[in-house]
């Protein structure tokens, strides 16, 4: 299972989660709902927005930190985050990862950023 | 089968997935934004079109002492209002000012040489029209259009990135284009080949308009570095700033000219050459106030990519130089390269063509791709279903449809009166109700008409384009072969356009003109059900 998830996570956790089997963690052509996939790209796309607002506000102090003027280093800031949000968004669409799953890391990540 | 389903087969799939649905779903803001954005490459040629008072010589030199002053000395901006004003250029003769007054926002052209207020045609023009249509879909509330736009604009990247992956074969679709082969096999191929001789460019310009705006579309982490002040952002960036005092200063200002001549000097040391670049933007920040400044910047150079570079800052009662701003910084200038090549102002024709070529190439692949999907969407369902209504009303509302509502604006244009009115609303907002009215009449037309939505706008397209070129020899005297006044190459960009959408409507109405919408399956069809891209 932990191969063919790809999940990286020991069977013994996955198996802690009621309904998450290897059926709902094997995504292909026939296995993923059009709902599924759209919403896929619905979290891609919003949460991808707060991922690189959160990246953008986390480079502009750290860029600063590191020798670069203020401006400069939200400029830089802002060249530099605007990958993550297609990025995440092909990511999201792409990714075998079961939603809830996928939706939970990346929340995580996002506030994580936020805080930081 | 499934087990056997290789990972590169899933992602491929995914791609595919993501690149058709997203691609419909934000197809329309697209074409509007690809469609207006390569009209704004030529907006003031489209102003002169349009506004046919802005056809006038451009003098040898200009006074902004004899002309500028005077007007401003008697219009009396707000007192601490901002005053923009737009050196003429080889596109456009006249003065541009822009400026409050008693809380109206006013647009103004003055004559280069008199310094006389031109009475134009009450229009938004290409500027003031496709140019807001471009960025935020003239929907200002809450700034609803600029996100739609931001999310179309990321949506497009992913499209454009999962189309990289999709398609096996890159090099061969740049070389293959079968006009005679089915109207489907065409229609795939021509979506194929303007995806990939446009490519940087539909990276690139979505990427850069997320730039563009991206203070807008992200305050907060702007503001960070400032303690969340951003207005501190913006002064770091824009440069000098001063704060109104609200105290009306007793002096008068000084000469403009005398500051454009000694910025053109400031120029030439810090680039070290000794060609005149002339300022094209004075701005007086706080009229009137005590506490006023004059920044004069040379903001779309004529010869350089970068916006914004050179910009000195005057005392606007003594001629005092106070500061000169150059982009020195390697980020700023790469930022400003990024955002100067997107707003595509700087005088190299060949350039700016070559843009918007790259533009048109991106309404035909977007155009290419719903006609691509709807019928293979509704081949599968009942022709006069409602589902099927819906998808044909949208997919050529959108394409035709937008197009068709442009050469109605340049139709109206030339037709209504000089002082119309209707309803409260003067004649530049009838020029822009007519466009919307046209282009929702195009949504409820498609949806009605099964097989022949496609051909019937194009028709239209090809007629009122022609009908906008007759009137517009009707109505001022000026044609392609002998342009009156000045500007002429204005008209001749324009009618010549006009003609070429024509012509190419035309001929697109005769090649769809009773194509069924249905289409008969073939094994062809078949294979691509399966795959819905390009997968050969």
């Amino acid at each position: 299972m932990w191969a063919r998830s790809g999940l990286g996570i020991p069977d013994s956790v996955v198996s802690g989660f009621p309904g998450l089997t290897e059926q709902t963690l094997v995504s292909s052509r026939d296995e993923v709902s059009n709902l599924e996939r759209g919403l896929r790209l619905f979290f891609g796309l919003v949460v991808g927005y707060f991922g690189t607002a959160a990246t953008i506000g986390a480079l502009g102090p750290g860029l600063n930190a590191l020798g670069l003027a203020k401006a400069e280093a939200v400029e830089l800031g802002l060249i530099l985050g605007l990958f993550i949000w297609p990025g995440f968004a092909v990511w999201i669409a792409a990714t075998r990862r079961p939603i809830v799953l996928t939706t939970a890391i990346t929340t995580a990540a996002v506030l994580v950023f936020t805080v930081f | 089968m499934k087990s056997t389903q290789s990972a590169l087969e899933r992602f491929r799939w995914s791609m595919g997935w993501a690149h058709t649905w997203l691609g419909i779903a934000f197809s329309t803001i697209l074409f509007v934004a690809f469609w207006a954005g390569s009209l704004t490459v030529f907006d003031r040629e489209i102003d002169a079109w349009m506004m046919p008072e802005l056809r006038i010589a451009r003098p040898e030199a200009v006074s902004f002492d004899e002309t500028v002053i005077p007007y401003l000395e008697e219009a009396q901006p707000d007192l601490g209002s901002s005053v923009f004003i737009e050196t003429p250029s080889e596109r456009r003769s006249a003065i541009r000012l822009v400026y409050f007054s008693s809380g109206e926002l006013n647009f103004v052209y003055l004559h280069p040489e008199s310094g006389a207020q031109l009475d134009l045609t009450d229009s938004q023009g290409g500027r003031g029209f496709f140019y807001n249509l471009h960025y935020m879909l003239h929907v200002e509330w809450m700034n609803l259009g600029l996100f739609a736009v931001a999310v179309a604009a990321v949506g497009m990247l992913v499209v454009i990135t999962s189309g990289l992956f999709i398609h096996r074969k890159l090099i061969q679709d740049f070389f293959t284009f079968r006009p005679k082969k089915s109207l489907r096999r065409s229609t795939l191929d021509l979506h194929n080949l303007m995806s990939m001789i446009a490519l940087p460019s539909h990276i690139f310009f979505p990427f850069t308009g997320v730039l563009i705006m991206a203070v807008t579309y992200f305050p907060w982490s702007v503001a960070t570095p400032y303690d969340n002040d951003i207005s501190q952002y913006r002064e770091d960036v824009f440069g000098y700033a001063r704060t109104a005092s609200g105290v009306e200063a007793s002096a008068s200002l000084a000469s403009i000219d005398e500051m454009l001549e000694r910025t053109v000097r400031a120029i030439q040391v810090s680039k070290e050459t000794d060609r005149a670049i002339w300022p094209d933007r004075i701005y007086i920040q706080n009229y009137g106030d005590e506490n006023a400044v004059v920044e004069v910047s040379n903001t779309f150079p004529t010869q350089h990519v970068e916006t914004g570079d050179g910009r000195v800052v005057f005392d606007p009662y003594t001629g005092a130089l106070l500061e000169q701003i150059a982009l020195t910084a390697p980020v700023k200038q790469t930022s400003s390269w990024l955002k100067g090549a997107h707003y595509i102002q700087f005088d190299n024709w060949l350039v700016r063509w070559l843009m918007f070529a790259a533009g048109i190439a991106g309404c035909v692949m977007i155009a290419t791709g719903n006609l691509f999907w709807m019928r293979a969407r509704v081949r599968k369902a009942q022709p006069d279903s409602n589902g099927v209504k819906l998808v044909r009303g949208m997919t050529v509302g959108s394409v035709t449809g937008l197009l068709l509502a442009s050469v109605a604006y340049f139709v109206i244009n030339r037709l209504l009166p000089h002082e119309a009115e209707l309803l409260g609303r003067d004649r530049s907002d009838l020029e822009v109700w007519t466009f919307f009215l046209i282009w929702l009449f195009s949504f409820v037309h498609a949806a009605l008409r099964e097989k022949s939505a496609w051909a019937d706008q194009a028709f239209a397209i090809g007629f009122l384009a022609t009908f906008a070129v007759i009137l517009n020899w009707v109505t001022t005297g000026a044609t392609m072969l002998s342009p009156e006044g000045y500007l002429p190459i204005s008209i001749v960009m324009m009618d010549g356009f006009l003609l070429a959408v024509a012509a190419l409507a035309i001929w697109s109405g005769f090649r769809l003109h009773g194509v069924a919408a249905v289409p008969v399956r073939s094994k062809l069809a078949d294979a691509h059900e399966a795959t819905p891209i390009n997968t050969e």
